[in-house]
């Protein structure tokens, strides 16, 4: 379970975040202010910082200082598109750099990103009597390995990291085979079947009507 | 060309034509006088030598008759005698040459020999002279020709005399002038080109200035150095470049004031719309959960509800900025009276208690825009205000037939070193508080664009958790 910080002034946009890192599986703590970080930083240790830019108090850049003094990646969130605010943060060592507004996977896919980046990602994963291991990917159930071909392998990464989530069929089109959605969404229902049979999962994928699938969660 | 090199050849050439035509002029008329003098002179001797020899002859020729004895033949007595009467002339220029009527020569001492034909000798009647002037080898000689008669003989006696001189003379005035000309052009050039490209430097300074102008720095200016058309003409471009740099300012400061109202109008945007889409996709794609879902909608109509306002106030920001005021005179108490009614939902709802007291006043304004005013500034008012405050609206003539407009509130009130900011677009003076009231930042600046547009003035005295005190101050109808 890795833990991140949110700091965000907008309550509306820090509840939306947490909201959709919970649903991920991450562990989260809400500031709306510096002054309110450093408190909440005292009995909490991030694996990652969320950092708005403009706060009430400070500006981000100025607590980004503090997080790279400890080595915890730093990711902006901001409404400013201006190209020299990007360059800005990137340069003050900021990991990534998100503009609002932003969908909800774009930034789980970032915060994955650099997780990863910083070996922060726990290299198992443990999920539904499943163990992934993401070094080799290698999928095995109770010791053993479950043949998957690499498209089905990721999409079953996919569907784990967005957990709980409804995915649309263009957009696992997209996320896993990386090209724009041309019409041709069977390649996903194939894939998604085959899955499905492979693990057992007939269930636990659940169609979602004229939309797409989703990974009901284990309770 | 450049100016000043056209001032130089045209000065330098017309001095030259001028200097060396009058010169050339002088040379030749005193020429032309010597000429006439020497002219003049060898027809007087050639006259005076014809009636000397007249006269002696004919004394002679008495004095024969007297002696009775022979008569001298006059040829002869040329021929012995003639030398003598050039004894009282200059010899290396006079010479004299006697011929009788068949062209034989009685006597000369003049050395050269004379071409053929010589119209001076072919004279009409006994009692004219006649002259050429002809060069012979290098010389330039005068021929006076006349009749000579002794004794009822024809002769006729040619006065030479030698003009070398005076051509000489000409000549080496020429020389002279020639030498005299190649010193002074070369004097007048150097010193016209040094005058002329020193006098004209203010042009060349004006003319750098102007491109250094150009090229972008406007903050350049000329070096003024005299006081006359050029001096004037670069104090008039100096103006013209101050006129120019406070244009180019004035256009820098709006062009960044325009860029940062867009930067903040972007964060307003984009904020509000990152809550209503990622809520919309969170309930879309998540299963149904109670109490995210009443929370996210929530989120959703709050959101939305700030988009509406700054829509609003954008809007009236756009009134405000596009309108040509439309001056009516109005009652000043009723448009109070209705803000007041308009306000009054609100006012209810953050249970904040509003006065008014207003004298009647008939002002020149535009209605609606009055309207906007007193609704933004009891806005600000009610959401600086905690439930219970009280709020004043007063309006009060003042000196000069002005009108103020006061509102007054108990409010959180505005630091010192906020006041100067609080004009700016998107400015809060409480984030957080402003957010909760769905506030965009937007009402003093649309205030103070209706009081510009009014000719009026604003007021902010505020001191924090007292409140604040806004004043308008209309000019009336007397102005």
């Amino acid at each position: 379970m890795e833990k991140i910080i949110i700091i965000e002034d907008d309550p509306a946009i820090s509840d939306l975040i947490r909201l959709n890192l919970e649903l991920a599986g991450y562990e989260c703590q809400q500031a709306y202010s510096g002054q309110d970080a450093h408190s909440v930083l005292t009995d909490f240790t991030p694996d990652l910082v969320l950092l708005d830019i403009s706060l009430p108090d400070v500006e981000g850049y100025e607590l980004l200082e503090r997080f790279k003094n400890i080595e915890i990646p730093v990711i902006f969130l901001t409404a400013r598109n201006a190209l020299v605010d990007k360059v800005k943060g990137l340069k003050m060592g900021a990991d990534d750099y998100i503009v609002k507004p932003f969908e909800a996977m774009e930034l789980l896919a970032r915060i994955e990103a650099v997780l990863r980046r910083y070996g922060r990602k726990s290299e198992r994963m443990d999920y539904g009597g499943l163990e992934i291991h993401l070094e080799e990917r290698a999928v095995k159930r109770d010791g053993v390995i479950v043949e998957l071909t690499m498209k089905e392998y990721e999409l079953l990464l996919l569907l784990i990291n967005n957990r709980n989530k409804a995915l649309s069929r263009e957009k696992i089109l997209e996320l896993v085979w990386s090209y724009e959605y041309s019409g041709e969404t069977r390649t996903v229902d194939i894939h998604i079947q085959k899955l499905r049979k492979k693990l057992g999962w007939e269930d636990r994928i659940k169609t979602v009507y004229k939309f797409g699938y989703r990974l009901e969660v284990l309770l | 060309m450049k100016l000043w090199l056209k001032v130089f050849w045209c000065t330098f050439l017309l001095f030259e034509v001028l200097f060396n035509a009058s010169s050339f002029y002088l040379i030749t008329h005193n020429f032309n006088q010597n000429l006439v003098r020497e002219v003049d002179r060898g027809l007087s001797d050639q006259h005076i030598l014809t009636a000397q020899i007249e006269t002696d002859w004919s004394y002679i020729n008495n004095l024969n008759q007297l002696l009775n004895t022979t008569k001298d033949d006059p040829a002869v007595f040329l021929q012995n005698n003639a030398s003598k009467y050039l004894k009282s002339f200059d010899p290396s220029n006079v010479s004299i040459e006697i011929k009788d009527n068949r062209e034989q020569t009685v006597f000369t001492d003049f050395s050269e020999t004379i071409a053929v034909p010589r119209p001076e000798l072919e004279l009409e009647n006994s009692e004219g002279r006649k002259y050429i002037i002809r060069s012979i080898g290098h010389k330039s000689v005068l021929f006076v020709a006349g009749d000579l008669n002794l004794s009822g003989r024809d002769f006729k006696l040619t006065y030479i005399l030698d003009l070398t001189g005076i051509y000489e003379d000409k000549n080496a005035q020429i020389r002279n002038f020639i030498k005299i000309n190649i010193v002074i052009t070369i004097v007048l050039a150097a010193g016209l080109y040094s005058l002329i490209w020193f006098l004209t430097r203010s042009v060349r300074m004006l003319t750098s200035s102007a491109q250094t102008i150009a090229s972008g720095q406007y903050t350049h200016r000329v070096n003024v150095l005299s006081k006359d058309e050029i001096g004037l003409l670069s104090e008039q471009f100096n103006k013209m470049a101050e006129a120019i740099e406070e244009k180019v300012n004035a256009l820098e400061t709006a062009a960044t004031n325009k860029q940062r109202f867009i930067h903040y109008l972007t964060h307003e945007l984009k904020t509000p719309l990152t809550s209503i889409i990622g809520y919309a996709d969170l309930l879309r794609t998540t299963t149904f959960n109670e109490e995210v879902f009443y929370k996210s909608l929530n989120y959703i109509y709050n959101e939305g509800k700030r988009l509406e306002s700054l829509a609003f106030k954008l809007m009236d920001l756009i009134l405000v900025d596009n309108n040509k005021p439309n001056m009516t005179v109005e009652e000043i108490q009723q448009v109070f009276e209705e803000t007041a009614q308009l306000m009054k939902p609100q006012l209810e709802k953050r249970q904040v208690k509003l006065s008014m007291s207003a004298e009647a006043l008939r002002l020149p304004m535009e209605r609606d825009l009055i309207k906007i005013l007193c609704t933004n500034l009891i806005d600000n008012s009610i959401k600086a205000s905690k439930a219970g405050d009280s709020i004043w609206l007063r309006g009060y003539q003042t000196g000069n037939f002005r009108y103020v407009i006061e509102v007054q509130d108990q409010g959180i009130g505005i630091s010192e070193q906020d006041i100067p900011n609080v004009f700016e677009p998107f400015f809060t003076v409480d984030q957080t508080r402003s957010k909760t009231n769905h506030g965009a930042g937007l009402g003093l600046a649309i205030c103070s664009e209706i009081v510009r547009l009014h000719k009026g003035e604003l007021n902010i005295q505020s001191r924090a958790n007292v409140g604040t005190v806004i004043q308008i101050i209309l000019p009336g109808l007397y102005n």
